[in-house]
C-alpha cells in the first residue's frame, strides 16, 4: 500500500521550530504538491522523510512501521534532494550503476533513454556538468528508480524552460506506466498545478491545508468588477487576495457557492481561481 | 543484510585504485632496492640494511581511513542506505581492507628478508621473526589507525564551524598543557606517559607483541564505538 502518516512531526535547528506539530496522511499513488514560501519547512520535511535529518518530536510511518533507520522502508523512497550528494569524481554511467545496486528495479535502458532525451552524456563525470545538468541528473536517477514513493525537492532548478516541460511529461508517463506516490516540492506553482492531485500549503513550519487541488479550485472562486460593487459583493463574505487596477477590483472568495443573483445585480463577473494565486493568498502575511 | 554487502562492495571498489597504485609503488621501490643491494653487495667495505615499509603502510591505511567517509556517506544517504547498515558495511570494509594488508605486509616482510637485509616495523620493535606474530601486530596496528583517520573525519563532518576550530584546538591545548604539568611535575609526567605507553604497546617485561595486539584492538573499539554514537543521527551535509 504505502500509507505514509506523519504524526505530531516538530523539527528546531537550534532554537529555530523549523515545523511545528506537523500531522499528515499522504495516501499512496498520488501525485502531492508541497507548497511553501522560502523557509516554510518543504526541504526539512522531506528531509525528514527520508531520514536525512531527524526530528525533535513526532513519528513517520508507512503502513504502520517506522521510517527511522528501516532499510527497507528506505529503500521504497527515491528522494530527489536539492543538494548534490554523488561523489564528483565519478561519471554518470557509473552513479546509474550504482542506483541500481541499491533499487534493484532501476531501468538502465529508460535511464539511458532519457540520457538522449535530455542531452546528458552519460560518459561524463559530475564535477564537469552544469548546475542543470546535474538537475537532470537526478531527475533520470530518480525517473529511472522505480521506487514506489518519489519525493522531489525544487526538481527543475537551473532547467531550462524545454528540460522543465520534459520534466513534467516523464513524471507523468512514469506515474501513468507505474503508479506510485509522488511529492514535489516547488515554487514553480503554475508550473506543476496540472499534474498534482493533492496540495499541502505549509506556513511558517505548519501545514495550513491538505486537499484535493479539484476541491481546493472548487472551495473559492474568483469575483471582479467594478470596486465599490466588487466590495458591496464581498462584504460579509470570507475573502483574501484583493488586486485593484484603476476603478478595477478582483477578489478571491473562499466559498464554494457563487451568489449569481447578487453578481448580476452589480454587473460582477465570477471566475476560476488559480492555485497560485489562492496559494498567495494563503501564504501571505 | 542487503545493504551493508552493497556498502562493503561499493567501498572495496572506491578502496582498489589507492591499493594498487601504493603495491605498485611498493613494488618498484623493492625492484630498486634489490638491483641497488645487488651492486652493493660486490662491495666487502658496504653493510645495508633495509627498512621502512611498514611505516609507509601505517601513513598509507590513516589516509585511507581519512578520506573514506564524507563522500561515501552522502552517496549511500543519496541512495537512502540506514546509517547503520553504512556504519557496519563501513567498518567490515576498514577492517578487511587492515587484514588484507596485514597479509600483504607480513609476506612482504618474510620475502624480503630473503632477498636483502631488511627488517620490517615489526621485526625491529619486537626483535621476532614470526609470521604469525607480524601478521596479528600489522593487522591491530593498522586497524587502528584506519579506524582513527575514518573518526577524525567523522569528527569534523559532524562539526559545526566553531566545533571543526576547537576539535582542532584540543590537541594543541593537551600537548601544552602536559609539557606544563610535565615540567611542574620535574618530568614525572612524561616518565608516566613513557611507561604506560610501554606497558600497553608490550615492551615493559621483555618484548611482548600480543599485549599490543590486544591494545590496538581495545583502542580501535573505542573508536568504532563512539564513531557509532556519533553517526546514528549525523545529519547529511553538502
Amino acid at each position: 500500500m504505502g500509507v505514509i502518516e506523519i504524526k505530531g512531526l516538530t523539527k528546531y535547528y537550534g532554537k529555530v521550530k523549523a515545523l511545528d506539530d506537523v500531522n499528515l496522511t499522504i495516501e499512496p499513488n498520488k501525485i502531492y504538491g508541497l507548497l511553501g514560501r522560502n523557509g516554510a519547512g518543504k526541504t526539512t520535511l522531506l528531509n525528514l522523510l527520508t531520514n536525512k535529518i531527524f526530528p525533535t518530536k513526532g513519528d513517520i510511518t508507512i503502513d504502520g512501521h517506522t521510517v527511522f533507520e528501516n532499510d527497507e522502508l528506505l529503500g521504497r523512497m527515491f528522494y530527489m534532494t536539492e543538494k548534490n550528494l554523488y561523489p564528483e569524481g565519478l561519471r554518470v554511467k557509473e552513479i546509474f550503476k550504482w542506483t541500481q545496486e541499491f533499487y534493484p528495479s532501476f531501468d538502465m535502458d529508460h535511464a539511458n533513454t532519457l540520457c538522449e532525451k535530455f542531452g546528458l552524456n552519460a560518459n561524463k563525470r559530475i564535477k564537469n556538468l552544469s548546475t542543470g545538468y546535474k538537475s537532470i541528473l537526478k531527475i533520470i536517477t530518480a525517473l529511472a528508480s522505480n521506487a514506489d514513493i518519489m519525493l522531489f525537492d525544487e526538481p527543475v532548478l537551473g532547467l531550462d524552460a524545454n528540460s522543465r516541460d520534459m520534466f513534467y511529461r516523464e513524471l507523468l508517463a512514469s506515474y501513468n506506466r507505474h503508479l506510485k506516490t509522488i511529492i514535489i516540492s516547488t515554487h514553480l506553482i503554475e508550473e506543476v498545478d496540472e499534474i498534482l492531485e493533492e496540495v499541502i500549503i505549509i506556513k511558517k513550519g505548519r501545514v495550513i491545508l491538505t486537499r484535493s487541488l479539484e476541491r481546493l479550485l472548487s472551495s473559492a472562486y474568483m469575483v471582479y468588477g467594478q470596486c465599490h460593487k466588487v466590495d458591496q459583493y464581498i462584504s460579509n463574505r470570507k475573502y483574501t487576495g484583493e488586486q485593484t487596477m484603476g476603478g478595477f477590483k478582483s477578489a478571491i472568495v473562499m466559498e464554494d457557492t457563487r451568489d449569481e443573483a447578487l453578481a448580476q445585480k452589480l454587473g460582477l463577473e465570477f471566475g476560476m481561481v488559480e492555485l497560485q494565486k489562492l496559494f498567495i493568498a494563503l501564504t501571505n502575511s | 543484510m542487503n545493504n551493508i554487502l552493497k556498502v562493503i562492495k561499493y567501498q572495496l571498489r572506491d578502496f582498489r585504485i589507492g591499493l594498487i597504485i601504493f603495491y605498485g609503488i611498493i613494488s618498484a621501490i623493492v625492484v630498486m632496492v634489490t638491483i641497488s643491494f645487488k651492486n652493493l653487495s660486490n662491495n666487502p667495505n658496504v653493510s645495508v640494511t633495509f627498512s621502512g615499509f611498514g611505516m609507509a603502510t601505517v601513513i598509507f591505511i590513516f589516509i585511507v581511513g581519512l578520506s573514506c567517509f564524507r563522500d561515501s556517506f552522502k552517496f549511500m544517504q543519496a541512495n537512502n542506505v540506514s546509517r547503520k547498515s553504512f556504519f557496519i558495511g563501513n567498518g567490515i570494509t576498514l577492517i578487511s581492507v587492515a587484514a588484507l594488508m596485514a597479509i600483504v605486509e607480513a609476506i612482504l616482510d618474510n620475502t624480503l628478508r630473503h632477498l636483502f637485509p631488511y627488517k620490517g616495523l615489526f621485526q625491529q620493535l619486537y626483535r621476532s621473526n614470526s609470521s604469525v606474530a607480524d601478521f596479528l601486530w600489522s593487522f591491530g596496528l593498522y586497524a587502528f589507525f584506519i579506524s582513527l583517520g575514518w573518526f577524525i573525519t567523522m569528527v569534523y563532518y559532524r562539526s559545526n564551524k566553531l566545533m571543526k576550530t576547537v576539535v582542532s584546538l584540543i590537541p594543541v591545548f593537551i600537548i601544552i598543557l602536559l609539557v606544563v604539568i610535565n615540567n611542574l611535575t620535574g618530568g614525572a609526567l612524561g616518565q608516566g606517559l613513557v611507561s604506560l605507553s610501554a606497558s600497553a604497546l608490550g615492551f615493559n617485561n621483555g618484548f611482548n607483541a600480543y599485549i599490543a595486539v590486544l591494545s590496538f584492538w581495545v583502542a580501535t573499539a573505542v573508536l568504532l564505538g563512539v564513531g557509532f554514537l556519533l553517526i546514528r543521527r549525523m545529519p547529511v551535509k553538502e
